[in-house]
């Protein structure tokens, strides 16, 4: 049912600390997980790969503790890292060999059709290959043992559009066996609007969202009109609300709610992932967010 | 099998999946008992998210056009599409009369709303 | 168990293999020109193969975070430090084979030969190798290969002003201490000595590797 499953997670990072509480990743569909930089993406997924140590609670990866079952648990994981950590002197066939060498599925045919799919010569070194190709490689690297959970950080920052589609193309065809899952952290959300089955949204080391993408994107509503709208009472409904001068925009969580609330006089649109990550955020100044809403802030 | 999307229509993905496919199938394109693409397989094509298309298919077997074998997929079911045709239609008639209920309300005449109706199919 | 540090092995030899070749060249260099100079100079090789096979290694990975990539491969930290610490031993162990075999050769050609100092010149070199890394190790394991660097820059400098030293008169006094102690079998309880702290160094850096955090 879920390929991944935090309880109580803490830890502590400097002045930076992760807490979730409980967070469940379904097996079986992709995951888009979306924040600000620095709000814990990479810990929450390094945390996953026991490259870091939990202060508090457990993880629980394809139905094992990471305690003690994470050298079995890698079999299964394909995760490609910012920086990927390749080593720019070696050849791509060096690179290979000793990464193979530990994946008892890996899949010699895969790895070489991947590689004339995206034209890289194995006998390149590293640092001979642009932006895109190491991260085409690294993704080859990550895809060619069959792994049950795919897990990427920023795998597709730096992509042209087209290079980007035949990857997502490429994990569509992974995820046609129904056992694998895909953890996708990202800024560029444009994926994750197309073919993400959930969206887990991760602010200030905290878990503030975690929905079926298709509900975001349907039920909620983007609401656009005059400042004088959006003040009063009204405001405790806003996920958030922003104002320029000629006007105001709020997110709200039901689309019928909105209309209740506002009828004719303003404009209603679906919100982008982008826009609900926007709104949702602490840290924009014109942005007023839910939380300070509540808390009677005069501004709404 | 054409099949194609806006992903800034106001209409959510997934009825715009069903009613595609819908239209294939009372239009003969999609035979009675032909298997339709596997759900993953479909999302794929589409560059949609599998719940999405899950969703699809869960509405399009709840209003009787396609049924699922477990183990072989999702196929057109044997369904009476001279009947379901009709049922489409008869929705379609209800919805009219509350229209022309409306427009006789304020006052519009037939060749009014004809002019309208007129408009409105051609640019939809 | 074994298996995955026979891997983890192989792979440290690809990757040596095809982008430090000139590490397996200076090491190379060293084992054979180092025997035919002064007396100390061949004791210095085991310090400066093993900086170069764990500083050269380790660092190289540290830099481009290839550590990092590693630590998502399906091999516990136990497997990783052991081969860590067999390793740079294998590579310094041939390294003093081939420094043996010149040192035999130089001993033919100037008619010096004497089975005895080989043995005892092995036996020291394998117990230098020893406790270097035994000393080494932990410290790289703990503070990464690229902080450490200073320490074991020190390590480099303290061996050539140990060979420079050789030839001066203090050390001359010295040399007559060290060569009384030459025996076989003082030299065979330093290689224990030193066997026994490679072991208690691999226990220090199986608890500390077991922490590692990878940022």
């Amino acid at each position: 049912m879920y390929a991944v499953t935090f309880n109580n997670v803490r830890k502590r990072l400097g002045d930076f600390e992760l807490n979730i509480p409980k967070l469940a990743i379904r097996q079986g569909y992709m995951t888009g997980f979306i924040g600000e930089n620095g709000a814990g993406k990479t810990t929450t997924i390094k945390l996953i790969l026991d490259m870091l140590q939990l202060d508090e609670g457990s993880i629980e990866v394809l139905g094992k503790n990471i305690k003690g079952g994470s050298v079995s648990i890698h079999q299964e994981i394909g995760y490609v890292g910012e920086p990927t950590g390749y080593p720019e002197e070696t050849p791509l066939e060096a690179i290979k060999d000793m990464l193979a060498l530990f994946y008892k599925n890996w899949d010699e045919v895969l790895y070489k059709s991947y590689m004339q799919f995206f034209n890289l010569n194995s006998k390149q070194k590293y640092k001979d290959l642009s932006t895109g190709q190491k991260k085409q490689f690294a993704m080859i690297m990550a895809l060619s043992h069959h792994p049950k959970l795919i897990l990427l950080d920023e795998p597709t920052s730096g992509l042209d559009p087209v290079v980007r589609n035949e990857i997502l193309d490429i994990l569509m065809d992974h995820m046609q066996n129904e056992e694998v899952t895909i953890f996708y952290s990202t800024h560029i959300t444009s994926d994750l609007e197309k073919a993400g089955d959930y969206i887990v949204y991760i602010n200030d080391g905290q878990i503030k969202l975690n929905s079926e993408k298709d509900t975001l994107l349907n039920e909620y509503s983007l609401v656009k009109g005059p400042k004088a709208l959006f003040k009063g009472d009204i405001c405790k409904e806003f996920l958030g609300l922003r104002e320029n001068s000629f006007g105001s925009e709020a997110l709200l969580k039901n689309k019928k709610v909105a209309y209740e609330l506002f009828g004719e006089e303003v404009k209603y649109s679906k919100p982008t992932i982008e826009e609900i990550m926007i709104f949702l955020s602490h840290n924009n100044s014109k942005v007023v967010t839910e939380k300070a809403l509540r808390g009677g802030n005069k501004q709404c | 099998m054409d099949i194609i999307i806006m992903s800034d229509s106001s209409m959510p993905l997934y009825e715009q999946i069903t009613n595609q496919i819908k239209k294939l199938i009372l239009s003969g394109e999609l035979k009675q008992g032909e298997l339709l693409p596997s759900i993953r397989m479909m999302a794929k094509e589409l560059k949609v998210s599998i719940i999405t298309v899950k969703r699809a298919y869960e509405e399009l077997e709840i209003e009787g056009f396609v049924a699922t074998a477990l183990g072989k997929g999702t196929y057109v079911s044997m369904v009476n599409t001279e009947r379901l045709r009709e049922s489409q239609i008869s929705q379609i008639e209800d919805q009219l009369e509350g229209i022309v209920l409306a427009a006789k309300g304020i006052g519009m005449n037939l060749e009014d709303l004809q002019e309208r109706l007129k408009i409105i199919f051609e640019e939809a | 168990m074994l298996e995955s540090v026979i891997k983890l092995l192989k792979k440290d030899w690809i990757f040596i293999k095809s982008s430090l070749k000139n590490l397996i060249f200076v090491a190379l260099i060293f084992s054979l020109v180092m025997p035919w100079g002064n007396g100390g100079m061949l004791l210095v090789v085991p310090i400066l193969v093993g900086y170069l096979f764990n500083y050269g290694l380790l660092a190289y990975e540290e830099k481009y975070k290839m550590d990092v990539l590693l630590c998502s491969l399906p091999v516990g930290r136990k497997e990783m430090c052991l081969a860590k610490y067999i390793g740079p031993l294998l590579y310094t162990l041939i390294s003093t084979l081939v420094m043996m075999v010149s040192l035999t050769v130089r001993m033919v050609v100037q008619s010096s030969w004497n089975g005895e100092v080989l043995v005892n010149l092995l036996l020291t070199v394998i117990a230098i190798a020893l406790i270097y890394n035994a000393v080494i190790l932990p410290i790289i394991l703990y503070f990464g290969a690229i902080k450490s660097r200073w320490v074991m820059m020190g390590g480099y400098v303290l061996a050539f002003i140990l060979m420079g030293m050789s030839s001066s008169e203090y050390s001359q006094q010295l040399q007559a201490i060290i060569r009384q102690g030459f025996h076989t079998k003082i030299m065979s309880s330093l290689v224990l000595i030193g066997v026994v702290l490679y072991g208690i160094s691999y226990g220090m850096s199986r608890g500390i590797y077991n922490r590692k955090e990878f940022k």
